[in-house]
């Protein structure tokens, strides 16, 4: 049996949406202690917002609300590192052999953590996630094992041993978007097999547009766009690179010619990831998603 | 029926509307619960920890779900109460489970409706998901003794075996449903899947409506169309809820014979039929451009089929048919491309205006 740790990294996120996340987690970790799969378990909360997001008696709330089934820490980082600083800077603070990461809108069935554990235990799996709920992620993977080309960092399962093999999350490069892409990818690179467990579910929530498609902010949309030419730089394929950029800055989209911009200047200022020339197999960019994917969202 | 009213002649489209709807008490409805969720399963399906996953995760808690298992078989039973008590109690303590055998679909959803403390009611089935805001937006647009209408987006889902996954979605999401409730248009087609729509359950009460448990499929459809004649349906305008169209053999419609949808069609316009309709404000001119739509359509029909008439009893027409029976035959077409040739020189001949030089 392993210890685990839950590891949420908040942003200004409402107490209420927060406290109901909490309550799911509790019912995840009685599952998974029943079931005999972990002994003990920590949830840690890292908080990237301006001001604190929650003063001590909502701490001590949440501690309650956890039952004696699991410690609770929160920690102001007084700072916003993103997502993929803040889960490193959590991992840091604790030694469990089992990080779950889990985004604070999420509501994970009372299995998930059980089954996500379970999908782990195989020999050389680093990660494994989940199936999302009610938007299901299109990423493609092999329905017979699994296994996966990458892996979302919504509710992401990974052995500690992986992730310090990889020094966790790129938190300077890819500090929300991509930074799942990027980390799954360097784990395979040093090794690990990725694993998705569909009948492990979490509900995220997402909401669809007044057309029927997946949200997506102009934040995301430039961010994401970022993210992905910067990962063709780390992966080494200049010619998509240079065919996105220019693409990114002819187009009459104010998000991506932000984007475009942003990369030159990180580029002139020598801030860009460094390439990773022997990694570029695990890296499939060719289109325009990341690997395969087995449906797309667009009516 | 008010005893104002008593004068109206029965046999009247009025008098007999009137009398329809019951003496029915005065007063607002104050059941605590804003919407009853009832959730039917039959305790087999993979897919109802999803679906009780989304009501655990509604933005909005004022709900109670009513969890009815349809089963003689006690170990599926067993399984959904030991799958919901893994649940956190502050959703389990809003589920209420109850065991029907009446091995008829529409039976847990009448149960719901007497039973429910809700002032609205919803049904999920244990297939079906929603967003977070579905309860929200629901009871944003509340109005007393109307019904409520949200939106779905569609996604076809498969069943898979002897992998890591029970089911896979095979496509994006698609928008078939109109985005408003119209009425006219809701007695050709359905546009509203049952977890899009909220009824008042005061309204159903008082009024007797009930789902139909004759109908082996589109009870759903048939209490729609009569109930929202009579409380009017308020659009909250967003997609709060996601259908998921079955393909293989795992839907209702792969195991329903056509026969009987079509007989189950049949029976809810014929109830419709038995008692005067009413429409909402503009559907005259509603009806006004539908008739002549219609009669626009059926000139255009009439003049097509005079032409075909025409060329079907033409001389070229006759005398063509052996080559036309030749083309057929993949043995002969070739020996007969120059005939066809001929063919398209006569045709395009016949079809030059007659008169001209």
């Amino acid at each position: 049996m392993s210890r685990a740790r839950i590891q949420l990294v908040v942003y200004r996120n409402e107490f209420d949406a927060f406290r109901r996340t909490i309550t799911a987690v509790r019912a995840c970790v009685r599952h998974a202690v029943a079931s005999g799969l972990v002994e003990s378990v920590t949830v840690a909360i890292g908080d990237c917002s301006p001001t604190p997001s929650l003063d001590a008696q909502q701490v001590s709330a949440l501690a309650a609300e956890l039952d004696g089934v699991a410690a609770l820490t929160y920690t102001f980082f007084d700072a916003n590192l993103g997502s993929a600083g803040g889960s490193n800077r959590l991992a840091a603070e604790g030694d469990e052999e089992l990080i779950w990461v889990l985004n604070p809108d999420t509501y994970p069935t009372p299995s998930c953590l059980s089954v996500l554990i379970e999908s782990l235990a195989a020999e050389g799996v680093g990660a494994c996630d989940a199936r999302q709920l009610p938007i299901e992620h299109p990423k493609g993977y092999d329905l017979l094992t699994g296994q996966a080309y990458w892996l979302t960092g919504a509710c992401m399962l990974v052995r500690r041993a992986a992730f310090e093999s990889v020094q966790g999350f790129d938190g300077h490069h890819f500090p929300m978007y991509c930074d799942d892409v990027d980390f799954s990818w360097r784990l395979r690179h040093a090794g690990w097999t990725l694993r998705t467990a569909p009948r492990a579910t979490v509900f995220h929530d997402k909401r669809p547009t007044p057309e029927g498609l997946p949200s997506g902010s102009e934040f995301e949309h430039e961010s994401g766009a970022l993210a992905r030419l910067k990962l063709a730089r780390r992966y080494c394929r200049p010619e998509l690179e240079q065919n996105e950029l220019a693409a990114f800055e002819a187009a009459p989209v104010p998000a991506l010619n932000r984007a475009a911009a942003d990369f030159r200047a990180l580029d002139r200022a020598d801030d860009l990831p460094a390439p990773m020339p022997d990694a570029a197999a695990v890296a499939d960019m060719e289109q325009d998603y990341y690997g395969p994917h087995r449906f797309r969202y667009a009516l | 029926m008010t005893p104002n009213h008593r004068h109206i002649p029965a046999g009247t489209p009025l008098g007999d509307l009137l009398r329809l709807v019951p003496e029915v008490e005065s007063g607002a409805d104050n059941a605590s619960v804003f919407l009853s969720v009832a959730v039917r399963t039959q305790g087999t399906r993979a897919t109802l920890a999803d679906t009780l996953t989304c009501l655990a995760a509604q933005t909005c808690d004022d709900l109670e779900v009513l969890l009815y298992v349809d089963t003689t078989v006690d170990a599926n039973e067993a399984a959904v109460r030991a799958m919901l008590a893994s649940f956190d109690e502050t959703f389990r303590s809003r589920v209420r489970v109850e065991r029907l055998e009446a091995g008829n679909r529409v039976a847990p959803l009448n149960r719901a409706i007497e039973s429910a403390t809700g002032r609205y009611l919803a049904i999920l089935d244990d297939d079906d998901l929603v967003f977070a805001n579905w309860v929200e937006d629901f009871l944003a647009s509340e109005a007393p003794g109307r019904m409520l209408r949200s939106r779905a987006v569609e996604q076809e889902v498969h069943l898979t075996t002897g992998g890591v996954s029970d089911l896979e979605p095979v496509s994006g999401f698609v928008s078939p449903y109109a985005e408003r409730f119209d009425m006219l248009q809701h007695v050709g087609v359905n546009h509203s899947p049952i977890h899009t729509l909220a009824f008042p359950l005061q309204q159903l009460r008082q009024w007797g409506l009930r789902f139909d448990p004759t109908l082996p499929v589109l009870e759903d459809w048939d209490l729609l169309l009569r109930t929202a004649p009579w409380t009017g349906v308020i659009d909250t305008g967003h997609i709060t809820a996601l259908y998921r169209k079955w393909g293989h053999t795992e839907a209702s419609i792969h195991k329903v014979p056509k026969s009987e949808w079509a007989a189950a069609s049949d029976a809810l316009l014929d109830r419709l039929d038995a008692r005067p309709l009413l429409l909402p404000p503009g559907s005259a001119r509603q009806i006004h451009q539908l008739v002549n739509t219609y009669e626009i359509a059926i000139g255009r029909a009439e003049r097509a089929e005079a032409r075909i008439e025409a060329i079907e009893r033409s001389r070229v027409w006759r005398a063509t048919k052996p080559v036309r029976a030749a083309l057929q035959n993949p043995k002969l077409r070739g020996a007969v491309r120059p005939a066809l040739r001929l063919v398209r020189r006569m045709a395009r001949r016949s079809d030059r205006p007659q008169g001209n030089p």
